[in-house]
C-alpha cells in the first residue's frame, strides 16, 4: 500500500505468482470503477526475438490481435459484460494494447471476465478472415478522417525507419498478410503474464480483487523476448508532408522531435510545463498568432513518448502554416534568449498541477494515464509531485537543448482542389 | 439535488459531493432556436470570453484561469431539441486542494464574463466582433472535416427541412457575415434579461457558500417571466425520403431519421430509451451484433435518440457497394424488434447499459452537469435514480408497442464513388 498525500490518494499493489503486477487506486464513494489489462505490446513492437526466434511482423497485427481476441469459442465476450451490465472495450496504441471494461454493478465478476478472455485466445482461419472485413471498414474510416491523416503525415515526415511512422491499424495490404499462426505467435509472446499489468480503479476491495486474481490468473512460463527497434537518426526525414482531403481550411500539425528521457514521469512533467510556457494560450505566442488570424479556435498542443520516439506537436487550423512555422520557430528563440520569467514559471506549475489533479477524479482518465508510464518504468502518481519540484533551470535546459528550428516537421492538409 | 429559486426565472442546482477532486460551475441560458436569432445567439458566447471589460482578452482571461490551479472556462452554445442552449461551464479544483478561494472565484469569474463584456454604448466592440465573427464561421464551415457529423447534419437538414429544428447551434455562415454590433448587442441583452437561467453546481463544494455566490446573478441579471414554450411536435411522415450526396470520401456514410410519436415526458419515453438500447445503443446492441459482428458490413452501426423532438437516428460506415445490403440488415433489425424478437440476453443487456450509464454519470461532475444540462427545456429535472427506477420497471411487452410508434422518415447516403477519394 503506498498513500501519496499531496493527491488524496492510495494505492494497493501486489504481485501475483505468474510476476502479474496488480494495482487498485480506491476511490471510496466511486459508483463506477474500472479496471484496464494491458500489455507491453503496440504496433511499434513490429520486429522481435521470442526465445531466439526472430519475427517480423506485417503492420496492425497488435490492433487486429485486440479485435480477436474478443472472440471465444462459445462466442462474443461483449455479450458476457453487457449480461453484467458492464461496459467493455479495448485499444491499441503505439506502445500498449488495453483491454478495459466499467461497470457500476458485478465488478468482480466482470473482472473474471476480464482475466479469463484476455488469458484464452480462440483464433481460428474463419474468424481471423472475417475480422479483415471490419478492421477495412475501420482503415477506411480513418482515411477519411484529416486530422488522423495530418498527425501520420507528421510522424512520417519525423522519423525515418522508427515504427511509430506506420498507422497502429496497419493498411488493406498488411492485414492480408495476417494468419491465425502469426497471432499466437505474438500472444504467445507478448501476453506473457510478466509483460502485463492489471490496473482496478474505483471502490473495490483490494483483498477480494487479489483473491479472484489468485483463483483465475493463468500461470505460464514467459518466453524471453528481446524487441528492437531499427537505427534511428537525430534528423527528420522530411521537413514538410501535404495531403488534400475535403476540409474547409488548411489543417497542420507541427511537430518537434526530441530525444527520448529515461525518466518517463519527468519528461511528461517537464514537457508539460514547458509546452504551455510556449503555446499555453495565457502566453504571448498565442495571442500574436490568434490577433494575425493564423489560428482560431481549433488550437492544441501536447506530449508524445514511448520507446524510442518523443515528439511535442502543435495542431491547428490555419490558412498560412508556413507562416505559422516561423513565428513559432523564431518565438522559441527569443524565448531562449530572454529566458522564461519566474512568475510565467510558477503559474504554469500551478495550472498543471490542477489540471492533474482534476483527470484524477476521472477513472479512466487515470488508468490510462497511469499504465503507459508504468511500462516504461514510472509511477504517474508521482507527476504532480514531480512538477511542484521542477526548476527553471529544469525547463530552461530542455528549452536549450530541445525543440531545434532543424527538428521540426510541419505536416499539412490542404482542401482538395485548392493546392498552392 | 437541491433547486433553489434565486429570483423568479432564475434557479439554482446543486449537487454537492465531497467525493470529488474538482468542482463544476455552470450557468446556462435556454433561448427557442429561431433562424433570426440563432447565429447571433451563436456568437455570443465566443464575443463574451473573447473580450471583457476585466479580462481584455482571451490571454488575460487565460492567465486569470491558470492562476486558478489550471481552471477551466468552456462558453458555448448548443441545441437541445428546439432550443438553444448558451452554456459557461468552469472547471475547477476543490478548495482544499488548492488552499485557496477558487470556488468562489469562479463565480465571480463567470459573472463577470456574462454581464461585463466589452462594449462602447449600445454595441459591442467592432474589431473583436469581425475577428469572433470569422472564427465563428470557420466552425460552422469545418462540420465536412468529420464525416460522421456531416453526414448526420446532411440529414437533420433534409429530413427537418422547415422546421427550427434544422438550423444549427453554430448558426450559418450568411447570417453570420451579416450581423453589425448592435444587433448582436440586442440579441444579448434580451437573452440576458428575458430568457430562463439555471445555474447548475457538481462536484466538492460548499453549499451555504454557493447559494451565497449564486446570488450574485440574482442581483446582477434581475427576474424575468421567463416561460418555456414546448409545442407538440409528432408527425408521421408519408413516405420515406431518401437523400445523397456525392464527395470524395472512402467510407460511405449511411444515417436513417426516424420519427417516433412519443412525447418527452410521457413514460413510453423510458420504454423508447430502451428500444433503443437494443436496436443500436449499445455493444449488446442488434446493429452491433448482426450489421458488425456476423455481416462484417461495418466498423460503427449505432443508433441514438433527440428526446424533445422525439427523433431516432441510425448511423453507420459502410463501403458504398453494401448500401442496398446495409440499409435492409438495418431495416431487419427494426422489424425483429417490431415482431418482439428479443432474446433475454439483449434485452437485459440493454437496460444494463443504459443503468450503467446513467450511475457512471454520478462519477464525473461534468458527466452529472451534462445530463442535467440536457433536460433544461423540459422545465423539470427528472433525477439520475429516479430515471433508473424507470428504466428497471420497462417489461419486453412494451418495446414493440414502443416499437410500432416509431416510422422510417429519411435514408441519407454520403457516397464517394464518384470523385475518387485519395
Amino acid at each position: 500500500m503506498k498513500t501519496y498525500e499531496s493527491v488524496g490518494e492510495t494505492i494497493y499493489s501486489f504481485v501475483h505468482k505468474s510476476g502479474l503486477p496488480v494495482y487498485v487506486l480506491r476511490k471510496k464513494g466511486f459508483a463506477k470503477s474500472y479496471a484496464l489489462f494491458a500489455t507491453d505490446f503496440g504496433s511499434i513492437n513490429n520486429v522481435f526475438t521470442a526465445d531466439g526466434v526472430k519475427i517480423k511482423l506485417p503492420d496492425g497485427v497488435a490492433h487486429f490481435l485486440e479485435h480477436k481476441l474478443f472472440e471465444e469459442q462459445e462466442g462474443n465476450v461483449f455479450e458476457k459484460f453487457s449480461a453484467l451490465g458492464a461496459s467493455a472495450n479495448a485499444y491499441t496504441s503505439f506502445d500498449l494494447t488495453g483491454y478495459l471494461f466499467s461497470a457500476t454493478d458485478h465488478f468482480y465478476e466482470s473482472l473474471e471476465v476480464l482475466i479469463k478472455f484476455v488469458q484464452n485466445p480462440y483464433f481460428t482461419e474463419d474468424n481471423v478472415q472475417k475480422e479483415k472485413g471490419i478492421i477495412g471498414q475501420e482503415i477506411d474510416m480513418y482515411r477519411d478522417d484529416p486530422a488522423w491523416n495530418c498527425f501520420f503525415g507528421m510522424l512520417q515526415g519525423m522519423y525515418h525507419t522508427h515504427p511509430v511512422r506506420h498507422d497502429i491499424a496497419g493498411s488493406a495490404d498488411s492485414i492480408a498478410q495476417i494468419d491465425k499462426t502469426l497471432l499466437y505467435q505474438c500472444y504467445n509472446a507478448y501476453y506473457a503474464p510478466k509483460n502485463m499489468v492489471l490496473f482496478l480503479a474505483g471502490d473495490v476491495d483490494p483483498q477480494k480483487v487479489q483473491e479472484i486474481v489468485d483463483t483465475v490468473a493463468v500461470d505460464r512460463p514467459s518466453p524471453n523476448i528481446l524487441f528492437s527497434l531499427p537505427e534511428e537518426p537525430e534528423t527528420v526525414k522530411d521537413a514538410e508532408m501535404e495531403a488534400e482531403f475535403m476540409v474547409a481550411k488548411p489543417m497542420f500539425t507541427l511537430g518537434f522531435k526530441e530525444k527520448p528521457m529515461e525518466d518517463a514521469v519527468y519528461a511528461e512533467a517537464v514537457y508539460d510545463v514547458l509546452g504551455t510556457l510556449i503555446f499555453g494560450k495565457s502566453m504571448p505566442l498565442y495571442k500574436q498568432l490568434y490577433d494575425a488570424l493564423l489560428v482560431g479556435d481549433a488550437y492544441s498542443f501536447g506530449y508524445t513518448a514511448g520507446h524510442g520516439y518523443a515528439f511535442m506537436q502543435l495542431d491547428g487550423e490555419s490558412d498560412d502554416p508556413i507562416r505559422v512555422r516561423e513565428m513559432v520557430v523564431s518565438h522559441i528563440e527569443k524565448m531562449r534568449a530572454e529566458g522564461i520569467k519566474d512568475t510565467d514559471f510558477e503559474r504554469v506549475k500551478k495550472s498543471v498541477i490542477g489540471k492533474a489533479l482534476r483527470q484524477l477524479d476521472s477513472v479512466e482518465q487515470t488508468a490510462n494515464n497511469f499504465v503507459p508510464i508504468f511500462f516504461r518504468g514510472g509511477d504517474y502518481m508521482s507527476f504532480c509531485d514531480t512538477v511542484r519540484n521542477l526548476t527553471l533551470a529544469d525547463v530552461e535546459n530542455v528549452l536549450r537543448n530541445g525543440f531545434g528550428a532543424d527538428r521540426t516537421v510541419l505536416s499539412i492538409i490542404r482542401p482538395k482542389g485548392c493546392k498552392g | 439535488m437541491q433547486k433553489v429559486v434565486i429570483a423568479e426565472g432564475i434557479n439554482l442546482y446543486m449537487l454537492p459531493d465531497e467525493k470529488f477532486k474538482n468542482c463544476v460551475t455552470s450557468v446556462f441560458f435556454s433561448v427557442p432556436l429561431k433562424r433570426e436569432t440563432a447565429s447571433a445567439v451563436a456568437l455570443i458566447p465566443k464575443l463574451l470570453t473573447a473580450s471583457n471589460a476585466k479580462y481584455k482578452d482571451r490571454q488575460s482571461l487565460n492567465l486569470e484561469l491558470e492562476n486558478m490551479y489550471g481552471a477551466r472556462l468552456q462558453a458555448f452554445a448548443d441545441k437541445v431539441g428546439e432550443t438553444q442552449i448558451i452554456g459557461f461551464v468552469g472547471d475547477s479544483v476543490a478548495d482544499r486542494y488548492t488552499g485557496e478561494q477558487t470556488e468562489s472565484e469562479m463565480f465571480s469569474l463567470l459573472a463577470e464574463i456574462i454581464t461585463n463584456p466589452r462594449k462602447t454604448d449600445h454595441r459591442f466592440d467592432e474589431r473583436v466582433l469581425e475577428r469572433e465573427k470569422k472564427s465563428l464561421i470557420e466552425k460552422i464551415e469545418s462540420v465536412v472535416n468529420d464525416k460522421r457529423q456531416y453526414a448526420m447534419v446532411r440529414l437533420v437538414e433534409e429530413m427537418c427541412k422547415d422546421e427550427p429544428f434544422a438550423i444549427r447551434a453554430e448558426g450559418n455562415t450568411e447570417d453570420v457575415q451579416a450581423l453589425t454590433a448592435e444587433r448582436v448587442y440586442e440579441v444579448y441583452m434580451d437573452v440576458l434579461q428575458n430568457e430562463p437561467v439555471d445555474i447548475l453546481i457538481a462536484g466538492a463544494f460548499d453549499v451555504e457558500r454557493a447559494m451565497k455566490n449564486a446570488s450574485v446573478f440574482a442581483t446582477k441579471l434581475g427576474s424575468r417571466k421567463a416561460e418555456r414554450k414546448r409545442k407538440n411536435d409528432i408527425h408521421v411522415p408519408e413516405h420515406v425520403k431518401y437523400v445523397r450526396d456525392k464527395e470524395p470520401v472512402t467510407q460511405g456514410k449511411l444515417v436513417i431519421g426516424y420519427r417516433t410519436e412519443i412525447d418527452p415526458l410521457s413514460e413510453e419515453y423510458y420504454t423508447l430509451m430502451v428500444y433503443n438500447s437494443i436496436f443500436g445503443g449499445s455493444t449488446s446492441a442488434k446493429l452491433f451484433n448482426e450489421v458488425r459482428e456476423k455481416m462484417s458490413l461495418c466498423y460503427y452501426a449505432s443508433s441514438g435518440i433527440e428526446r424533445m423532438k422525439g427523433l431516432l437516428f441510425v448511423q453507420s460506415g459502410i463501403e458504398f457497394a453494401n448500401y442496398e445490403v446495409a440499409l435492409e440488415a438495418i431495416r431487419k433489425e427494426a422489424k425483429a424488434i417490431e415482431k418482439g424478437e428479443i432474446s433475454r440476453a439483449e434485452f437485459e443487456g440493454a437496460k444494463n447499459s443504459i443503468i450503467n450509464q446513467l450511475r457512471s454519470c454520478k462519477d464525473t461532475p461534468a458527466a452529472l452537469i451534462s445530463f442535467y444540462a440536457r433536460q433544461l427545456p423540459l422545465g423539470v429535472l427528472t433525477e439520475i435514480d429516479l430515471v433508473i427506477k424507470k428504466i428497471m420497471a420497462v417489461v419486453p411487452e412494451q418495446i414493440p408497442i414502443v416499437a410500432r410508434l416509431i416510422h422510417e422518415d429519411t435514408v441519407y447516403f454520403l457516397d464517394g464513388r464518384e470523385g475518387k477519394a485519395v
